[in-house]
């Protein structure tokens, strides 16, 4: 996907947010005599969202497909297109949206190192022997350390799931 | 000569145990942080800031601020060794640096580099300590319409001078204003953008907010990085240490860096960047020999140098003074000092004689520490940048993770800092600023409450904020550079249609 089509998809989004906060700060009360409601300060803020984006809308269409980033030659630009910047995004993305639904059973400590070591493979997918085993000693590593700090001497109350 | 007793206090303080230990670990992460090309003090502070809430605010706040000058130190090393600069600020150091460092001169360039830091923090710390509590009590006359106008012209300083896209920094104000008012109304006290939820009723913490646009936002931006293939410069642990012919040749543009450092520093917006590249083009202009600079002289070192430390320390003042950041990483520290209990603003040095006189002093503590640390750690610092991101990444990952966890024991939070660093990563690579965000959020609220106490003084007349010359000051400054771009665009326009 080319950059300026992403960014102007992004800034589109953002411009319909803009209203629909311009909408609720409506329902919120902007005004009533002179004293100002709860939506005031929301409407300042959408107003300004959605006059700068649609500000920086313009200029891009005016400008056309001119500035398109760093592309190369097989035509991939140097923004979130990239596919193995994507994947690698949505990988640890994922991992840690599962770490969040899985920690108040697993337990936070006994995920951690699992947590870690699916990072280490999402960053750098090495199956060698020698690469695994650093990855997961750093695993092992840094939730020995993190139990340390923040269960024995911070006293963070962490999930212990079925351990 | 009430300062002299205060910052004899804040040393001795400074030089307690809990407090040289904080404000070594925090130089030492910092010069770490200085140089790792894809992690910013921003992102090191926030990340920290769950940890650090736990201690007395004191020892929080020195270490954090050790980490934001540490950082300035630290970028330095690698601009010098490899070419790379480990921070934005530190970029002017390599167009010198790297020359020298490749012409056989590393030790030498560090060895200036490292006294210029001294030289500018020292400078700039000296003219902290008499100008902030001055300047704090000239803010105590400062009702809610001047503090209104004040924190429009920081807002607007900050998102004009902050980045090169002005409409796109303006929207990321806007998006940090809107978040600062998620919660109760503060007035009326009804919820607003809560959507249903319970958990959002308080408002979205700022450390979910921080950490994730700045800490995973960073992450996932840079997640294609590799370790730099470059060769490293040599050097003996010997040649590091400061020349007294380099610091003779050098003073001019040691004064010049430090005080450009100083007076761009406290402004908003700004930064510590803007800072080198004004003092580094100031001394090429003032140098008897301009066509060295780019080549290896040695002043193009020293002037940057003494800027971004200059710029660092003297940032904190309107932090502390007024209770206003100017940069992401001073509103993360203002964040910080909200979640320690402390306000700051105009009454900081008179409630707060003992939190802020201490914190001073390990400013001077600090500064003393980076030059031996500097010295002694440079092959390590040298080695930090080639560290993998595989092996980096799922650490601060890990720690991003344990860290908001632990601020309100809410896996909802975490699930919200998540959500913030994929807009985070969206912003970086569609070019918006996070700055904006942050500053929005840190100053909203403030701003919302000081607007709306002077639309209820007044009846709901805006020609209130009209009423006090300080207040017009702030906002014809804030004007003028928001027209400024018009008025250069019909310029322009006249001129080409021959008018």
């Amino acid at each position: 996907m080319r950059v300026l089509t992403a960014e102007k998809l992004f800034t589109s989004l953002f411009a319909a947010f803009a209203v629909f906060l311009l909408w609720r700060s409506y329902d919120y009360g902007i005004l009533s005599s002179t004293i100002t409601g709860p939506g005031f300060f929301p409407a300042i803020a959408g107003t300004l969202i959605l006059v700068s984006t649609g500000t920086s809308l313009f200029s891009k269409v005016k400008g056309g497909e001119s500035k398109i980033l760093d592309e190369d030659s097989a035509g991939n630009a140097d923004g979130p297109g990239t596919r193995v910047e994507v994947s690698r995004v949505a990988v640890l993305i994922g991992v840690t949206a599962l770490f969040i639904v899985l920690a108040p059973y697993v337990g936070m400590i006994a995920l951690t190192p699992f947590y870690v070591f699916a990072c280490f493979l999402a960053l750098a997918p090495d199956f060698r022997l020698a690469r695994l085993g650093v990855g997961g000693g750093t695993a092992i590593t840094f939730t020995l350390l993190a139990w340390a700090i923040f269960d024995k001497a911070l006293g963070v109350p962490m999930p212990r799931g079925f351990f | 000569m009430e300062i002299f007793s205060d910052l004899f206090f804040g040393l001795s303080v400074a030089t307690s145990s809990p407090m040289l230990l904080a404000t070594l670990l925090g130089v030492l992460l910092g010069l770490a942080i200085g140089v790792l090309p894809a992690m910013g003090p921003p992102a090191a502070l926030a990340i920290l800031l769950p940890i650090v809430v736990s201690f007395e605010p004191t020892v929080a706040v020195a270490g954090l601020a050790g980490v934001y000058y540490g950082a300035m130190y630290g970028g330095a090393v690698t601009s010098i060794l490899l070419g790379i600069p480990g921070e934005s600020a530190a970029m002017m150091t390599t167009l010198d640096g790297y020359p020298m460092a490749k012409n056989g001169e590393a030790g030498r360039a560090l060895g200036i580099a490292t006294f210029a830091s001294f030289v500018g923090g020292f400078i700039s710390i000296l003219l902290f300590t008499a100008i902030a509590a001055p300047f704090a009590e000239f803010a105590l006359r400062f009702g809610p319409i001047e503090m209104t106008a004040l924190m429009v012209m920081t807002l607007i300083f900050s998102t004009s001078l902050g980045g090169e896209d002005r409409a796109k920094g303006f929207a990321a104000l806007g998006l940090g204003l809107w978040l600062g008012t998620v919660g109760l109304d503060i007035v009326s006290g009804s919820p607003r953008f809560n959507f249903g939820t319970f958990e959002l009723l308080e408002g979205i913490e700022f450390t979910v907010i921080a950490i994730g646009m700045y800490g995973v936002g960073e992450i996932l931006a840079s997640v294609n990085e590799t370790a730099p293939k470059v060769a490293r410069a040599r050097y003996t642990l010997r040649a590091l240490l400061p020349r007294i012919s380099d610091m003779y040749k050098t003073w001019k543009d040691l004064i010049v860096g430090s005080v450009i450092g100083f007076v761009v520093g406290v402004l908003p917006g700004a930064g510590a960047t803007a800072a080198t590249i004004f003092s580094y083009s100031f001394s090429k202009k003032i140098s008897r020999h301009p066509e060295n600079f780019g080549k290896g002289a040695p002043e193009g070192i020293a002037s940057p140098e003494s800027a971004n430390n200059s710029a660092s320390y003297a940032a904190m003042i309107p932090l502390f003074t007024l209770g206003i950041p100017g940069s992401g990483t001073t509103a993360i520290m203002l964040g910080g000092l909200l979640m320690l209990g402390l306000q700051p603003g105009p009454l900081l040095f008179e409630q707060n004689p003992d939190f802020i006189w201490p914190v001073i002093g390990t400013f001077y503590t600090g500064n003393l520490m980076l030059v031996v640390l500097t010295i002694l750690l440079t092959p390590i610092l040298a080695s930090l940048v080639f560290i993998p991101a595989a092996y980096l990444f799922p650490i601060v990952l890990g720690i991003v993770v344990y860290g908001v966890f632990s601020v309100n024991y809410s896996f909802f939070d975490l699930g919200m800092a998540m959500g913030f660093g994929l807009l985070g990563y969206l912003f970086r690579k569609f070019s918006y600023p996070s700055v904006p965000v942050l500053l929005g959020l840190v100053l909203g609220p403030i701003l919302e409450q000081n607007v709306r106490r002077s639309l209820i003084m007044s009846n709901g007349d805006i020609g209130i904020f009209a009423s006090s010359t300080i207040s017009v000051v702030f906002l014809l400054l804030s004007a003028s550079l928001l027209l400024l771009p018009m008025f250069k665009w019909a310029k322009a326009r006249l001129k080409k249609a021959g008018v």
